[in-house]
């Protein structure tokens, strides 16, 4: 077991619902920390009646939703000075990835909820590319309450044994990044041969 | 005249998009990969009787009683000595006693720690503890 996890099922024991609620927030804005790994041992220690299922549930969902909104509200309030700074603008596939981005805002932010560090990215080109908070919110809660139930409910089925199911979680974390990349540049470039075949 | 310009933008962003052809590709062998490793995961887990959900069912119960002298091997040393008093139904100052712990901050203390501040070799209190914890359970159990 590698020692950032160590430490931070250290935290739990030790600090408990404070502890989740601080990691499942630093892992939501953008630190890569081994979020899902906690969350299978966390409901490995719920099965074991360490933890309630449920309020940890309720802590890892609304610290993860507030960690994806504060990353949103920083690039919503300076997206723009950001952009033009780095003059990203100016970069026709920028243009195309703000059009796509906002055309299939829910269903990305939906499924990058599942796709490990790229959330964090999403929440910040979400802010970037202004997509209404509405829809950002309600896609981002509902996939914040799927992801960690997902996990929570695998720690607490398989008990002690949640170690051997760590590598399989960051597998599935990696797919579904790499599937929802996949997904937005398939429909950009679908996007470039209607435009190409109307010219 | 008016025409070319548009069909030289067209152009020059096909090009662009080349690049977004090849990295399609090599996602989609990435996904397949990734897809493999999934399944292979998937097969091992099941090989270790991990993911039968007939053995997950009836073991729902097992898995969620106190651990057994047998399975000592999971006390790790990120974990604490409340945590595996818990884990084990051991009495609250059973490892207090054993092994004649006077921190205050028992039993919020996790193993490391302990060991580390008294000058252990942390493998080798592990070892003793997961013996203690075993001996104890043999007897009583």
């Amino acid at each position: 077991m590698d020692s950032l996890l160590s430490s931070l099922l250290s935290y739990l024991l030790l600090y408990r619902y404070a502890a989740l609620a601080l990691a499942a927030y630093v892992g939501a804005v953008g630190a890569p920390l081994p979020v899902n790994v906690m969350l299978l041992a966390l409901g490995a220690f719920a099965g074991q009646g360490y933890f309630s299922f449920w309020i940890s549930l309720l802590v890892a969902a609304s610290s993860n939703t507030l960690g994806d909104l504060t990353g949103y509200a920083i690039t919503r309030r300076w997206g723009d000075a950001i952009i033009r700074f780095f003059r990203v603008r100016r970069a026709r596939f920028f243009v195309n990835l703000e059009k796509e981005l906002r055309s299939d805002a829910a269903i990305t932010v939906f499924i990058t909820r599942f796709a490990g560090s790229l959330s964090s990215v999403t929440n910040l080109l979400a802010g970037i590319v202004k997509v209404p908070f509405g829809i950002f919110f309600v896609n981002d809660l509902i996939g914040n309450i799927i992801e960690p139930g997902a996990w929570l409910t695998v720690g607490y089925v398989v008990g002690s044994y949640w170690n051997n199911f760590s590598d399989l979680s960051d597998l599935i974390g990696v797919t579904v990044a790499i599937a929802a990349i996949l997904f937005i540049l398939v429909r950009m470039q679908r996007r470039f041969l209607r435009k190409y075949e109307a010219e | 005249m008016e025409k070319a310009p548009r069909r030289e933008g067209v152009v020059n962003e096909g090009r662009e998009y080349r690049w977004v052809r090849v990295t399609v590709a090599i996602l989609g062998v990435l996904l397949a990969l990734a897809v493999l490793l999934i399944i292979r995961q998937g097969v091992i887990l099941r090989r270790a009787h991990l993911m039968d959900q007939r053995a997950a069912l009836s073991g729902f119960v097992a898995k969620h009683g106190p651990l057994t002298a047998d399975e000592t091997g999971v006390i790790g040393p990120w974990m604490t000595f409340d945590y595996v008093n818990a884990l084990f139904d051991l009495p609250p100052d059973f490892l207090k006693t054993t092994f004649r712990i006077q921190d205050p901050s028992y039993p919020k203390l996790t193993l490391a720690r302990y060991a580390s501040t008294e000058g252990y070799q942390e493998s080798e209190f592990m070892d003793s503890l997961r013996a203690a914890v075993a001996n104890y359970l043999r007897q009583s159990r």
